[in-house]
């Protein structure tokens, strides 16, 4: 099921009244109803696939437990393994095992050598990516000692599948979600409110914003070789927006959703087109993933301590995993490898935490530098996006080396014309500077929704005015599915 | 939780009382917009034509409507649309003749509306016929595809169907609906396509799957024929030029003829077949293997105007 759809538009409304006026006297049964809605709601995908989650679940659970009744430190090591294995087993199977095939058939080509890899027919389970991470890092922590194992099945196996964020984020930490299961949740109106409110940002920026742009950037990936650089180089921009709109949207609709039922999960994302530089970038860019990657992989490499190739092997190893984590395609590990080539000078010249706090605080203009700071981050991180958008790593430098040849604004017109759909193109890119606008604007905010304005008219015709803009954007025969659902 | 829900229904209904008004407003613009086909050749009345064309683009793009009313004097149009299907041809034609007259039809028959593996992708004009659903013929023929719930509520919230079909009543057509007049009224209906093509490669490989006739595209065919004839108009069907059709298309139609054969003899109508008109080394007069540019339609359209008597 997907949150743009008639099916959810059905289902949401449903299980509040379920859990608001059927269940809400007992937090069994509100943990119990949000367990089994959220396996409805993603076996309504695939059913066969509800057995990988429940399996998963299962074996993190039974090594928790016992993790906290094992003192011996080789045993609980290999509880641990046990658990890795199995999500790591999963995820490594359905998602890299044709990579691997078939890389290892291809490096046999370089020796002169020939064979076919065995390859298989495998479905990638929707949000594997996120719901093993999720539940690794409950047995991680509780193997660390920091958080106690739970006996309650029901809220654990609610707190793995719990459907606003089981597909595609925020991935959740067991410190910061585990314990609202244990707590009967009281309606607050507020919460729900706002979350109503994050709820219908998410849709513009999902439905308006990314499905939008989608048109302009699969015409310019799929015929890059028609195009000058200069557009090869706006359909980068325009990928930049793109995928934000797509994942960020996707997080404010699961934050807000999760809102409503009386649940707080982390933001997802802090506004990064607006970094001054690279690391602000990845401090504000799918925060839940990069804080999993530094507490569960760069720390205990060593972080950024010890010697400077230390430092540099960690930064290269947390990005390229990071790549990796997207897809089983080169492509990604070479956005991760480009990524790394960004922080590495920071972290180097120790300016990786040089920017914490907003841009242009207090003010309503950045100033110039900033400005240059802002634009040259974005370039790069639209850089970078070239390589994750592209189909194969040989179109990916295809495009890079029309970017950078003689011919940059050759036919930019002719190219501008064929591309551009009239006035809706100009209807899309209003829009983008909408989005642009409002957000920097509400940039201290969680969203940029919230708390916007004072005056009750103008709220209620902003919410109505969007609404209806999100309804006449949407698809409604192929529903573009959510970028993030491919990892 | 009594304050959330009353906000949330005090919202909806908000939303629902705007978007049945814009919905009636729309309704009136979007009927406004003569550069869609439908709205063009809907709006005209009182008139009487001595011939008219009907079929998909290969009429729409072909068939030049004003090189024939310079050789023969006479008054016509082009009722072709792009994307189009019998069905659809057929609701055109039947409110066409509620308002106008025609002396003879000519019906443009291939197979590639009439076989299950059809090449068209035909996007859902059926919108544009909501507003006539009061007739049984028009609300039965829109029924074999949306169902009687859906086409009720494109009719009593009308909001429904430019939400639905956003894609097609967008912001471009919006703004066209204020301009006056259309391109159609000087082509009479048709659109010349100023395409070229340095080659037309031959299709690679002939499917083998079995190819059906399309029961229902088949059956308002007929029903078109039988209409026309039913209110006196002399019916001609005739097939438009196609590039090396022996080659790309006779394997995988090889029934085609006969069904051809098999309409004339039970149907008043006569046939004309021009699919090959052009040789295969005529490749400058399309732009696709299926669709003539504009200097091909003036030249194959001088040519039928010789062959057939209108």
């Amino acid at each position: 099921m997907i949150f743009n759809s008639i099916d959810f538009a059905i289902f949401l409304p449903v299980v509040f009244f379920l859990y608001w006026f059927v269940v809400n006297n007992k937090l069994k049964y509100q943990n119990l109803l949000i367990l089994i809605s959220s396996y409805f709601f993603y076996g309504w995908w695939d059913w066969r696939f509800l057995s990988l989650i429940v399996f998963s679940s299962f074996v993190d659970y039974i090594v928790s437990l016992k993790l906290s009744n094992e003192d011996n430190e080789n045993k609980r090591k290999l509880l641990l393994y046990v658990s890795v294995l199995v999500n790591i087993g999963f995820l490594g199977f359905f998602k890299y095992f044709n990579f691997f095939a078939e890389s290892f058939a291809q490096s046999f080509s370089f020796l002169g050598m020939s064979f076919d890899a065995i390859t298989l027919n495998i479905i990638l389970p929707v949000g594997i990516s996120f719901y093993t991470f999720q539940t690794l890092s409950y047995t991680i922590d509780v193997y660390k000692k920091e958080i106690k194992p739970t006996n309650d099945m029901i809220a654990f196996f609610a707190f793995v599948s719990f459907f606003p964020q089981l597909v595609a984020g925020p991935i959740e930490r067991a410190k910061n979600l585990l314990p609202q299961f244990y707590r009967k949740r009281e309606f607050d109106l507020n919460e729900a409110v706002d979350g109503m409110r994050q709820i219908l940002w998410g849709f513009f920026k999902k439905i308006v914003i990314a499905d939008s742009i989608a048109i302009y950037v699969n015409e310019i990936f799929s015929n890059h070789n028609d195009y000058s650089g200069i557009i090869i180089l706006a359909g980068a921009f325009l990928f930049a927006f793109q995928i934000y709109g797509d994942f960020s949207g996707y997080s404010d609709i699961a934050i807000g959703t999760a809102r409503l039922f009386g649940f707080k999960l982390m933001q997802n994302f802090a506004f990064p087109y607006f970094s001054r530089d690279i690391a602000e970038f990845w401090r504000r860019w799918h925060i839940s993933l990069s804080t999993w990657f530094r507490d569960y992989v760069y720390i205990p490499l060593g972080g950024s301590k010890g010697s400077i190739w230390n430092k540099i092997r960690n930064i290269f190893i947390i990005f390229i995993v990071s790549g990796f984590w997207h897809g089983a395609n080169w492509t990604f590990i070479a956005w991760g490898f480009l990524n790394a080539l960004y922080f590495i000078p920071l972290m180097l010249f120790k300016l990786n935490r040089k920017n914490l706090n907003l841009a242009a605080e207090g003010k309503l203009f950045p100033s110039v530098s900033e400005f240059l700071q802002i634009s040259l981050t974005f370039l790069l991180t639209s850089f970078a996006w070239i390589f994750f958008r592209a189909d194969t790593i040989s179109d990916a430098f295809l495009m890079v080396k029309q970017i950078f040849s003689s011919s940059f604004y050759s036919n930019t017109i002719q190219d501008l014309i064929s591309i551009s759909k009239g006035n809706m193109t100009v209807v899309h890119l209003s829009f983008v500077l909408l989005l642009i606008i409002v957000e920097w604007l509400q940039r201290d905010k969680k969203h940029a929704l919230e708390s916007f304005h004072s005056n009750l008219l103008v709220r209620w015709s902003v919410y109505i005015v969007l609404t209806i803009i999100i309804l006449f954007s949407g698809e409604y025969h192929n529903p573009q599915e959510f970028i993030y659902f491919q990892f | 939780m009594r304050t959330f829900l009353n906000k949330v229904l005090i919202f909806v209904f908000l939303i629902f009382i705007i978007l049945s008004s814009l919905g009636y407003y729309l309704d009136y613009r979007f009927s406004k917009d003569y550069t869609n086909k439908f709205n063009w050749m809907l709006s005209i009345e009182n008139r009487s034509y001595d011939f008219a064309f009907t079929g998909s683009s290969r009429v729409f793009n072909m068939m030049d409507i004003n090189t024939i009313e310079k050789r023969t004097s006479k008054k016509g149009i082009n009722l072709g649309v792009g994307g189009g299907e019998y069905r659809l041809n057929y609701l055109t034609l039947f409110e066409f003749l509620k308002r106008n007259t025609i002396k003879t039809l000519f019906i443009q028959v291939d197979p590639f509306a009439i076989y299950s593996d059809s090449i068209y992708n035909t996007p859902n004009h059926d919108p544009n016929y909501i507003r006539f659903i009061n007739d049984s013929t028009v609300f039965n023929v829109l029924n074999t595809r949306t169902s009687k719930i859906k086409l009720y509520l494109w009719y009593y919230l009308p909001i429904i169907k430019y939400i639905e079909f956003n894609r097609i009543y967008n912001f471009t057509h919006f703004l066209r609906s204020f301009q006056a007049g259309s391109i159609y009224d000087s082509s009479k209906g048709t659109s010349l396509v100023f395409k070229h093509t340095n080659n037309l490669p031959d299709i690679k490989k002939v499917s083998n799957q079995n190819i059906e006739l399309q029961s229902e595209e088949v059956y308002y065919l007929s029903k078109l024929i039988d209409l026309a004839v039913s209110k006196n108009i002399t019916t001609v069907l005739f097939t438009s030029p196609i590039f090396n059709y022996d080659k790309n298309f006779r394997p995988k139609y090889p029934d085609f003829d006969d069904f051809i054969k098999n309409l004339i003899r039970k149907k008043p109508v006569t046939y004309y077949d021009f699919h090959d008109f052009f040789t295969n080394s005529d490749f400058a007069y399309f732009y696709n293997l299926l669709h003539l540019n504009a200097e091909g339609t003036i030249l194959f359209t001088q040519e039928f105007v010789k062959s057939v008597t209108i």
